[in-house]
């Protein structure tokens, strides 16, 4: 299914993206997000700014966006651009923008889900080991586990990169240009929900964290 | 107005397993150069987290200029200049762009470039030289500075500094000192510390903490003289038995202590009546009547400082 689908773009240049922007920058973000409010608590800079007049929320609102921004930046966007360049470089035609686009934000969408849950186990626990521990576990379960119990396709955020069971990945259906029904849109809606427990919880908990 | 620019009711601090303060009940007034006293672990630090919203009381009350320290923090802290005791910055800023940045949240950058704001408190704390190099190569001591700088960089009405003299060496004590009393003209100064010297030498009301408890608080002439009354130490020689019995039984003489050496007898006795010690006391020793002599080999007031204090009320023999 895989090979049918990456016809005429090119095989290899074809799965290399889709690992590229589906897995690569998941385990970026993981790596990223780690350190983040840890390094700020530890190091004690944590203290010094919020011993100014600002509140939690913006400051974990500026460390959340500055740094999920750059990962999504980095790791998706810019080799997003790199991989249009070369699809079209070895096909014929263009490729459709607005499908390259679909995967490019879904694969946002996939970064934000392990980056949100990584910060929020920054908020939780005041040592990397931990946080890299249980955010390396989460990923496990989405990439490797999940896909492996039948029925969880619809259910799990796995789907949005992986092909679970007889499901093709959201990622690939998109940028093949396959049609796509509400009920196949649910592993998005699953992850968008995911991020916004998780950074929800960040922030109720940074509130609580005592420096 | 109370005319307190920290007041606290009952404060309480917990830790799991820990009672970190046990009903703090401080008042700082304002425009006071307020040392705050006591041992590692006495929970000092904990105490000046709370004031500044970094930790949450666990039961009681502390008002800053009136203002609750739980439900009105950013306005306390907008009045508030903080420095923790291990000042930490991001490495890769210099010591200027530390005090902009800073500088930033409480006025916008326009004003901070027409006051000329930050060479102003860089030659204060003595960092001309280094104003523009990166904070991660800053010694300990430079670091100490650069924090006093950024907590009084918006000249606030109440600095809050925690251990401000701990990593500097004599002429960084000196300068800092120096700088807390050039600022009581405008601002209340509540820190801790363990000097006791430097504490004696321009605070001008201290409390001491001790297990979670306030043991002392106040002037620091009160505290001096609320002691067990004046005390005169004297060095002897000769036969001594039974002077202190006969000393005594003296009205005025309050207590006595002798350790005794090899040939010489060390003697704290402490009175009620100094006027009358300082005429009577050695008269009652040089004409007691003994088998031999007694000779005074050393007679003196003895001073009761701080440490002294310090020590008695945090349960240290200060012998």
């Amino acid at each position: 299914m895989l090979i049918a689908a990456l016809q005429g773009v090119g095989e290899e240049i074809g799965f290399l993206f889709v690992i590229f922007v589906g897995v690569s920058p998941a385990i970026g973000a993981i790596i990223v997000a780690n350190n983040i409010i840890v390094k700020e608590r530890t190091s004690g800079t944590a203290e010094w700014i919020l011993s100014k007049p600002i509140t939690r929320k913006s400051f974990i609102w500026a460390k959340y966006l500055s740094a999920s921004l750059g990962v999504i930046v980095t790791a998706v966007l810019i080799p997003g651009v790199v991989a249009y360049i070369q699809i079209n470089a070895v096909t014929d035609g263009v490729f459709p923008l607005a499908r390259f686009l679909g995967v490019l934000s879904l694969a946002a969408v996939n970064v934000l889900v392990y980056f949100a849950f990584t910060f929020l186990m920054g908020t939780i626990f005041s040592d990397t080991g931990p946080v890299l521990g249980a955010s390396f576990g989460f990923f496990m379960i989405f990439l490797s586990f999940m896909p492996l119990i039948p029925g969880t396709e619809n259910y799990t955020i796995s789907r949005l990169i992986v092909p679970q069971g007889t499901s093709e990945s959201l990622a690939l259906s998109i940028f093949t240009g396959e049609n796509l029904g509400f009920i196949d849109l649910l592993p998005l809606l699953w992850a968008i929900l995911y991020v916004i427990v998780f950074t929800m919880l960040a922030l109720y908990k940074f509130e609580r964290v005592e420096l | 107005m109370t005319g307190f620019a920290i007041q606290t009711h009952g404060l309480v601090k917990e830790f799991p397993g820990v009672v970190a303060l046990r009903g703090l009940d401080l008042q700082v007034p304002e425009k006071s150069i307020f040392g705050f006293l006591g041992p590692n672990g006495a929970g000092k630090t904990t105490m000046l987290k709370m004031l500044v919203g970094l930790m949450k009381p666990t039961a009681g009350s502390a008002h800053i200029f009136d203002h609750d320290v739980e439900t009105e923090s950013m306005k306390i802290r907008s009045r508030v200049g903080y420095l923790a005791q291990s000042p930490k910055f991001y490495d890769h800023m210099s010591a200027r762009q530390v005090l902009n940045f800073t500088a930033k949240f409480f006025v916008s950058q326009s004003e901070i470039d027409e006051g000329n704001w930050i060479d102003d408190i860089i030659k204060v704390v003595g960092l001309e030289d280094k104003a523009d190099r990166p904070v991660g190569g800053f010694s300990g001591g430079e670091k100490q500075r650069l924090g006093i700088a950024q907590a009084q960089v918006h000249q606030p009405d109440l600095l809050i500094l925690d251990e401000p003299a701990a990593a500097l060496d004599p002429i960084g004590r000196r300068d800092v000192l120096k700088i807390m009393e050039n600022l009581k003209e405008t601002s209340t100064v509540f820190y801790s510390t363990h000097i006791l010297d430097d504490v004696q030498r321009v605070s001008d009301q201290v409390a001491i903490l001790n297990e979670g408890v306030l043991v002392a608080q106040g002037p620091i002439e009160t505290i001096l003289e609320d002691q067990d009354g004046p005390m005169f130490e004297l060095k002897l020689k000769g036969a001594t038995e039974h002077l202190k019995s006969h000393l005594t039984a003296l009205d005025w003489v309050s207590s006595i202590q002798v350790q005794n050496g090899n040939d010489v007898s060390k003697w704290q006795i402490m009175v009620n009546d100094k006027e009358m010690a300082e005429k009577e006391l050695l008269r009652e020793i040089m004409n007691y009547p003994t088998e031999t002599t007694i000779k005074v080999v050393e007679f003196t007031e003895k001073k009761i400082d701080l440490e002294e204090i310090f020590m008695k009320v945090v349960g240290e023999d200060t012998s």
